[in-house]
């Protein structure tokens, strides 16, 4: 990370908008993903409070959390840079990497929806540039980065707040999955602050083309919750 | 005092110089031809070759089979290869033997593969399995074009370790990128990428649950999403029709089995998964998945 990031000088109030736009109240939708998840359990791979931990711990350094941070960091400097080759690279790779169907239908749907979202209410000049450049759908992480780059938001925070907000969605699906209890949640979140951290420094320093990780079993999970049985989520 | 390691593989192998690393290009072209695929310009420079056993030919395909005649690549080996199926050809590609990447000295060994197929044309990439030798480091891409109307089958099967003498790839590099663009336009990208300790990052409940192989298998044809139910059949999943309930693995989510599998298909792709405890299990379901998507024959070099 670099000062040209954004990392120094950025007070709580230069915060706000992540807090909105990575709240489970903004309408993205993400309460109805899993990424996967909902097969775990059904396996028992995730199981308990432990379980859930080392599962989420392992998508957040090696799974698709990771991968989607590389990409919201590629979008931010793109974006800051005002790098529209860069940009139109990093919103095709982002739109086009994904292991399964449902994998792609999470990360568009949620990126069309935040796109939505966030140009109607926090409209930006940035932002229209670049709805006017790509015609395709547009990637979450991508939205998520282009948006913060867009309105000033530093890259490290909105890093870290995009990656928390991921956990915290696994989590809680877990909770109503499983089940477990909601203090159970509450502490595997906190258990994971320091891998929720560590994942957002180490993504933002990868290069585009070295993007990957190596969560295999979560994307098997993803296509075997295609054909699940019972489903409380859509992916 | 025992002796831990053999006396022909010291516990850091010996910087190789630069002159003496290995370096090799491909180039092979087919060509539609009078109803049959026949070859076009052949370029092989290094330690690669290309073959094109009649033993190969099934219908109109043409069967080239590469062979490395350096045996495998170590630290600072590379290996460059382009395929290209003209218009209305069906070039199947296999290698002769498993592809081996060795430990490395530290220098990194680079494998590019360029994969074209024309339009009509059918183009199938199935090399026997890359055998990653512990300390080896390795970056290899993947990047493959297919025109409109036409299909492009691509079979990857990675062993992570001399298994059968209980190796494991715990340490090392192995960095695999894909980038497949129908029409140009990019349709699937996938990245693996183990590096640090990998024996830690394999034993991940999310990524290998410590097993040592696995495939890719990706079709990208106009009927592609149509053969999705016959593979899952064939790989023992359940194809969504069903009105039952499946059965699931038991707590911790593995049986006695040495496989696991998922199967999906979306804007004109198929695309499985395959984990398996080592590389016995792992061909047995790429023979049977291959078989099921019903758009080729496994190679015949894979029998012998």
């Amino acid at each position: 990370m670099s000062d040209a990031d954004g990392a120094a000088g950025a007070g709580a109030a230069d915060l706000l908008a992540l807090f909105v736009w990575l709240s489970p109240a903004y309408p993205v939708g993400a309460f109805a993903y899993s990424h996967g998840l909902e097969w775990a359990v059904e396996t028992g791979d995730v199981g308990d409070a432990a379980s859930l931990r080392g599962w989420v711990g392992d998508l957040l350094l090696h799974g698709g959390p990771f991968s989607d941070a590389v990409l919201l960091a590629h979008g931010w400097r793109a974006m800051a840079a005002g790098d529209e080759a860069g940009l139109h690279e990093v919103l095709e790779l982002a739109a086009a990497f994904a292991p399964s169907r449902e994998r792609q239908m999470e990360t568009l749907n949620q990126g069309d929806a935040f796109m939505a979202a966030t140009r109607h209410a926090w409209p930006s000049a940035a932002l229209e540039r670049m709805a006017a450049m790509w015609d395709g759908r547009v990637a979450y992480p991508v939205a998520v980065g282009a948006a913060a780059a867009a309105h000033a938001l530093p890259l490290p925070a909105t890093l870290a707040a995009f990656l928390n907000a991921v956990a915290a969605n696994l989590i809680s699906a877990a909770v109503r999955l499983v089940p477990l209890g909601q203090s159970d949640g509450n502490r595997v979140l906190a258990a994971l602050l320091p891998t929720i951290r560590l994942a957002a420094t180490e993504a933002g320093e990868v290069p585009l083309e070295r993007i990957g990780g190596a969560a295999l079993r979560s994307d098997i999970a993803s296509m075997r919750h295609e054909t699940q049985y019972t489903r409380l989520f859509r992916s | 005092m025992y002796a831990t390691e053999l006396p022909c593989e010291p516990a850091r192998p010996a910087s190789i110089p630069v002159e003496r690393r290995g370096h090799g290009r491909l180039s092979v072209e087919a060509l539609a031809q009078a109803g049959r695929t026949v070859r076009g310009r052949i370029e092989e420079a290094g330690f690669a070759r290309a073959r094109f056993p009649l033993s190969g030919r099934r219908g109109h395909a043409l069967e080239a089979v590469l062979i490395n005649t350096g045996g495998g690549l170590a630290g600072g080996d590379t290996s460059h290869t382009s395929i290209r199926a003209a218009s209305g050809a069906h070039l199947v590609v296999t290698t002769q033997a498993a592809e081996k990447i060795y430990r490395s000295d530290g220098s990194l060994s680079r494998i590019s593969v360029d994969l074209s197929a024309g339009e009509g044309a059918s183009l199938d990439w199935m090399p026997q399995a890359t055998i990653v030798f512990d300390g080896a480091r390795v970056e290899r891409s993947i990047a493959a074009e297919v025109a409109p109307g036409g299909r492009l089958l691509l079979v990857e099967p990675v062993v992570l370790g001399r298994t059968a003498r209980g190796e494991r790839f715990s340490t090392g590099r192995l960095h695999d990128s894909w980038r497949v663009r129908r029409d140009g336009r990019l349709i699937y990208a996938d990245g693996l990428v183990l590096d640090g300790d990998i024996a830690a990052t394999l034993d991940c409940r999310a990524a290998a649950g410590g097993w040592a192989a696995f495939a890719t298998l990706l079709l990208v044809a106009p009927d592609a999403e149509g053969r999705l139910a016959a593979v899952r059949a064939a790989l023992g999943l359940p194809d969504g029709a069903s009105d039952e309930p499946p059965d699931v693995p038991g707590p911790a989510g593995r049986g006695p089995e040495t496989l696991e599998a998922g199967a999906s298909a979306w804007d004109g792709m198929l695309s499985v998964r395959l984990l398996a405890r080592d590389g016995a299990p792992l061909e047995t379901a790429i023979r049977r998945a291959i078989a099921a998507l019903g758009v080729a024959e496994v190679p015949r070099i894979w029998h012998s």
